[in-house]
């Protein structure tokens, strides 16, 4: 049970408070309710890049991270198709710094060209450094655009390509966070070694004061009903073939998603599931297989990656897959199997929640859906999930009108 | 609330309790405990002085400790896996250079379930053959991956320059050691270094201290393991004697570099300082070479250092991957920053912001029961106790800028660095 108390300031910014006094640390966190999806579909990565020059310094501030590091603090943030989302940790007695910190760069950021110029360049070698120039690296460069037509999840946070980058422009990135980073697009959630009462006084202090500003409502286009599998084939420099299946599944609010969660771990969750057990172990056909949902806000995708052991062609090790999702949908899982991925799930959560910091993040991300507080309501949802309801929700889900597949071959000849 | 002056900070940053409970198995095995922490979970980690250092072949350590979970004379990889995901519990295997380790986290409510199994497979496992060519293959067909990241490839050359390819912390590897690497070469190892003389354990998490300490001993405390012997023989160091090295990887659009040198274990007088120093050199993101290499010109997305000490050695590396076209410019970037260092002392301003950052993440380090637990461990590869923190705590308080200046000229001139780059040509 994680408790925790929460507040509405006048300017719309909501503000969640979770005291732990286990630990001598402090966790600010701020939502922003803005991910990639809201970008224009020709300037893919805008919302990663406002995330880089957010710690450029703000109206107030001339070095965001210095002032975190004299304040003996860490920080990060990470943006998503959905979110972008900033932390800094610190000793709890320093929490007003992170306060002061959070409310200058959402008051008013510092744009400068040069710094502008800088950071697009680290992005670009950001691009470089994950998406091209690693094996495998551009699979989901690929994958987004044959599962998406229509909404936004279909290009990567990081952007489409690196022109995209390279033709953002510096008015246009202000106008970005002009649209975004007001208080009513936020969430704060301070956890630690804090008071609820201290905390809520001085985010009222140093957030209350910032301008209401017009919230932007969002329209996402939304991906109409795939009826036709799909299928694409590269060839890369790489030592082995790989395949991805992706079906198209609901969004993180529909009740099935719970469901469809178990099912992906019921696949491939851990050593002891299906594929591992069926097709990396026993049959020897893979060398490594994974399932999992991407846990989008809108309808996401339910995705199966795996490495076909190098004496296997990639047909075959498609038909095995199929196979196998085809004795699933037939042979639901006993009560004891069910059983054990409910209790995988439920001690997954307890380590997780073990760290303010990811208590702080997930506490946020459950009142960005609705209510923070689902987030102690979640494991009931999963246990009153029955095998039933798996065979049903696996048999829609598992439609091949619903698939997308790629086929991503290595170049290399064969031995 | 004025916006241009900053909220005032603590001074005093010092991590609370840092200090395990030890207790001593009946066969000597030491037991460190502790207890902090919000939620009814444990981790448990076994460490045994059996990596990478004390094989005679290579692959042998790594997957020796990986086999573990893979069939025991009474329970298959099957019956293992499928009990360890029923009630909820990770466990994870590596080895490093010197040691190997087995962690498990678990539910406290299990651990009269868990607590056996873990002691079935760290002292009864089989290495049954079936699954050992599995595990073969999949590891080599992942080591041919590996091998395509420039970073790989660096890192690689990188150990292989500073110690030579006899020495077990340069020695590589290669697709043919995978196809003549025998299940009896893993149990053989196994029973020399997997007993109860070899190893030590530490225990973290919100759990009943008397409990937990009872049922490890009854499972764990007595003599098991066949004490085979253990043969650490002299090794010979044989640095190359070219200082740059190339490796060639056609169609890479970022190149990655290790630009660094050997220094000294964990013991040595000097080692506190250099941590001071390294981490004003790169490491973290206030850095010098974060600072200027990526936020002032972005070269890169990220670059840093680190001082690496293993039981027998240690190394300073700078670590990066930068475009091709800014590859000169970031190693002429890289060896100016170091040139700084030992020619103008540091200044205070600088000192004080690191002062803070290290102090900030020492207690980072100790905050909640599994960092602890991660904090006594990386004392306990090394032999130390954390007596040794608070050499470093003091080190970091009181460290001057002309001792760093001395400590740049000795270990950080550009002319004692090996340079590996690995990058299309």
């Amino acid at each position: 049970m994680i408790s925790f108390s929460r507040t509405l300031l006048e300017n719309g910014l909501k503000v969640i408070v979770h005291e732990d006094d286990s630990t001598p640390m402090a966790v600010v966190n701020i939502l922003y309710d803005v991910g990639s999806s809201d970008e224009h579909p020709e300037r893919t990565g805008s919302a990663h890049l406002l995330e880089h020059l957010m710690f450029g310094g703000s109206a107030n501030i001339r070095a965001y991270d210095r002032e975190v590091q004299k304040a003996a603090g860490e920080n990060n943030a990470f943006t998503s198709n959905d979110i972008t989302n900033y932390y800094i940790q610190l000793p709890a007695a320093n929490l007003e710094t992170g306060l002061w910190l959070e409310s200058d760069r959402m008051q008013d950021l510092h744009f400068t060209q040069k710094g502008f110029d800088i950071q697009k360049n680290v992005v670009i070698e950001e691009f470089k450094q994950h998406y091209l120039n690693q094996p495998y690296g551009d699979m989901w460069m690929l994958l987004r655009p044959l599962a998406y037509k229509i909404h936004p999840y279909k290009w990567p946070t990081i952007g489409r390509d690196l022109a995209h980058i390279e033709n953002i422009t510096l008015d246009e990135i202000k106008e970005f966070y002009y649209e975004h980073y007001c208080p009513s697009n936020a969430i704060l959630c301070i956890s630690g070694n804090v008071k609820a009462d201290h905390c809520f006084t001085l985010a009222e202090e140093w957030f209350g004061p910032i301008e209401k500003r017009k919230k932007t409502s969002r329209e996402l286009p939304q991906e109409p009903r795939q009826r036709r599998s799909r299928k694409m084939n590269v060839s890369r420099d790489v030592p082995s073939d790989e395949i991805v299946l992706a079906y198209n599944m609901c969004g993180r609010k529909s009740p099935l998603y719970y469901t469809i969660d178990l099912i992906s771990d019921l696949l491939a969750g851990g050593k002891s599931s299906r594929l591992f057990r069926h097709l990396v172990m026993e049959k020897k056909i893979f060398s490594s297989i994974n399932a999992w949902i991407t846990g989008d806000r809108d309808p996401g995708l339910f995705i199966i990656r795996g490495k076909p052991a190098n004496n296997i062609g990639i047909e075959h090790a498609h038909e095995v897959i199929l196979g196998e999702i085809g004795d699933f949908t037939r042979h639901p899982p006993s009560g004891k199997e069910l059983l054990k991925v409910k209790n995988k799930l439920e001690a997954t959560r307890q380590f997780a929640h073990a760290n303010i910091l990811q208590k702080a993040m997930d506490l946020a991300y459950h009142e960005l859906l609705g209510d923070a507080g689902v987030i102690n309501d979640e494991i009931g949802k999963y246990r009153e999930i029955s095998t039933t309801d798996i065979r049903e929700t696996s048999g829609s889900l598992f439609d091949p009108g619903n698939s997308s597949t790629l086929y991503y071959c290595s170049n290399h000849k064969q031995p | 609330m004025i916006r241009s002056k900053a909220p005032k900070t603590a001074k005093e940053i010092t991590p609370g309790n840092i200090e395990p409970d030890v207790l001593i198995l009946k066969n000597s095995v030491p037991l460190y405990m502790i207890v902090a922490g919000s939620q009814p979970i444990v981790r448990m980690d076994i460490i045994f002085r059996a990596g990478t250092w004390w094989q005679h072949r290579p692959l042998v350590a790594t997957s020796a400790i990986a086999m573990l979970t893979e069939g025991t004379a009474g329970s298959s990889s099957k019956e293992i896996a499928e009990k360890l995901d029923y009630n909820g519990a990770y466990l994870i295997t590596s080895a490093d250079r010197d040691n190997a380790f087995v962690t498990v986290y678990f539910l406290e409510k299990y651990m009269d379930i868990i607590l056996p199994l873990l002691a079935e497979i760290v002292k009864e496992p089989a290495f049954p053959r079936e699954e050992f060519l599995a595990y073969r293959e999949r590891r080599k067909q992942n080591f041919l991956i590996e091998k395509t990241r420039v970073s790989n490839l660096a890192r690689e050359m990188f150990a292989l320059a500073i110690y030579g390819p006899e020495h077990p912390y340069g020695q590589t590897f290669s697709c043919s050691d995978f196809d003549s690497l025998k299940p009896e070469d893993l149990s053989e190892f196994y029973s020399r270094y997997f007993h109860s003389k070899n190893c030590r354990i530490i225990v973290s998490g919100n759990y009943n201290q008397t409990m937990l300490a009872s049922r490890i001993g009854e499972l764990f405390g007595g003599d098991w393991g066949s004490f085979g012997k253990i043969s650490d023989t002299k090794k010979e160091k044989k640095p190359s004697p070219k200082r740059q090295i190339f490796v060639p990887r056609s169609g890479a659009v970022q190149s990655a570099i290790r630009i660094g040198r050997e220094t000294f274990t964990r013991s040595h007088p000097d080692y506190p300082g250099m941590l001071v120093l390294n981490n004003l050199l790169g490491g973290h993101f206030g850095s010098r070479l974060m600072q200027n290499i990526r936020e002032k010109k972005g070269y890169t997305y990220g670059i840093g250092s680190a001082l690496v000490t293993l039981r027998n050695s240690g190394y300073l590396v700078i670590v990066s991957e930068v475009g091709t076209s800014y590859r000169k410019k970031s190693l002429k970037a890289i060896y100016r920053e170091l040139d700084k260092l030992c020619s103008k002392p540091v200044s205070k301003r600088e000192l004080e912001l690191t002062r803070t950052q290290m102090l900030g993440e020492l207690l980072r380090d100790f905050d909640g029961p599994f960092a602890r637990a991660e904090s006594i461990r990386n004392l306990l590869e090394h032999d130390l106790d954390t007596g040794f923190y608070k050499k470093i705590i003091s080190t970091i308080r009181s460290i001057g800028p002309s001792e760093l200046l001395d400590l740049s000229a000795r270990y950080l001139s550009p002319g004692s660095m090996y340079e590996v780059v690995a990058g299309s040509e």
